[in-house]
């Protein structure tokens, strides 16, 4: 398998958009206030940090250029823990 | 990650050395272990959770990631330039992961200051034995992240670079998880 690295304009844009992604999740957070989440902002926490996480493992731990089967593993792992983690803090709201 | 592994199996579908792989599963196990449990303890002590969390300074936990975030896109240049033979470019840029990794300790090392000149410890309450841990056991990460970065820097042959700034975006991608979970999630 060829690994070639992103190109440094790839990463470049890979970290404005976790910045970006970064403020996304301390606003749906509210990070300025105490007030509590609904369970929308909940879920809109979890997606975004897993869209951050899928960033950093496929551009800065080029992931992308291994095999489709090691991509789903990772994505699935890290999609089904956040769900958990969301599902348990959306079900204690009930 | 420009490797090709010759005879690990599957690990040789994946870029760069198969055994940091093996870490990056298993550090992913045990923290998403530990954050699941942590959600449930927020879920069963919704009093001592928020009412704790809410003397945290969430917004300088997410400058904290921003911090890291930057940290490591300049381990991941590290790697491109080396790779393209400039060592010395590839030097600055691993210098200023290091640098801003200091800078996300520096931070941790003000917040717990702060915790602690209010009497606030370990034995406070669950959330803060927890937050303390998970932290902690972060912080640690990033303070080993540190001294890989300096050796590889020292000894900077590809596979060694590719191999700390591994390690370096494993650290980041945890607090990625743990910044939501600890600091906003209530």
């Amino acid at each position: 398998m060829k690994f070639t690295n992103p190109s440094p304009k790839t990463l470049f844009f890979c970290w404005l958009a976790l910045m970006a992604l970064t403020i996304g999740t301390m606003l749906s957070g509210h990070a300025t206030s105490d007030i509590a989440l609904s369970g929308l902002l909940i879920l809109a926490l979890g997606l975004i940090t897993w869209v951050k996480a899928m960033v950093i493992l496929r551009y800065y731990l080029n992931l992308r250029t291994a095999s489709r089967g090691w991509n789903r593993a990772f994505s699935s792992y890290l999609f089904v823990v956040l769900g958990i983690i969301m599902t348990i803090f959306i079900v204690g709201k009930l | 990650m420009s490797k090709v592994q010759d005879d690990w199996g599957a690990l040789s579908r994946l870029p760069g050395n198969p055994m940091m792989w093996v870490l990056i599963w298993s550090e992913l196990v045990v923290f998403g272990v530990s954050f699941i449990g942590f959600a449930v303890a927020h879920v069963l002590h919704p009093e001592i959770f928020i009412s704790s969390q809410n003397h945290l300074n969430r917004f300088l936990g997410g400058v904290n990631t921003m911090v890291l975030i930057t940290s490591g896109l300049c381990a991941a240049l590290a790697v491109t330039a080396r790779q393209n033979g400039k060592r010395r470019l590839m030097r600055l840029w691993l210098g200023a992961a290091v640098v801003l990794g200091c800078v996300f300790l520096w931070v941790k090392f003000l917040e717990y200051g702060e915790k602690f000149s209010q009497g606030i410890g370990l034995e406070t309450n669950m959330f803060y034995t927890l937050y303390f841990l998970l932290t902690g056991f972060h912080a640690f990460h990033v303070v080993f992240g540190i001294i890989i970065l300096i050796i590889v820097g020292w000894k900077d042959s590809v596979e060694n670079i590719e191999i700390g700034t591994t390690f370096w975006h494993m650290v980041d991608l945890i607090w990625i998880i743990l910044f939501p979970l600890i600091y906003l999630l209530r």
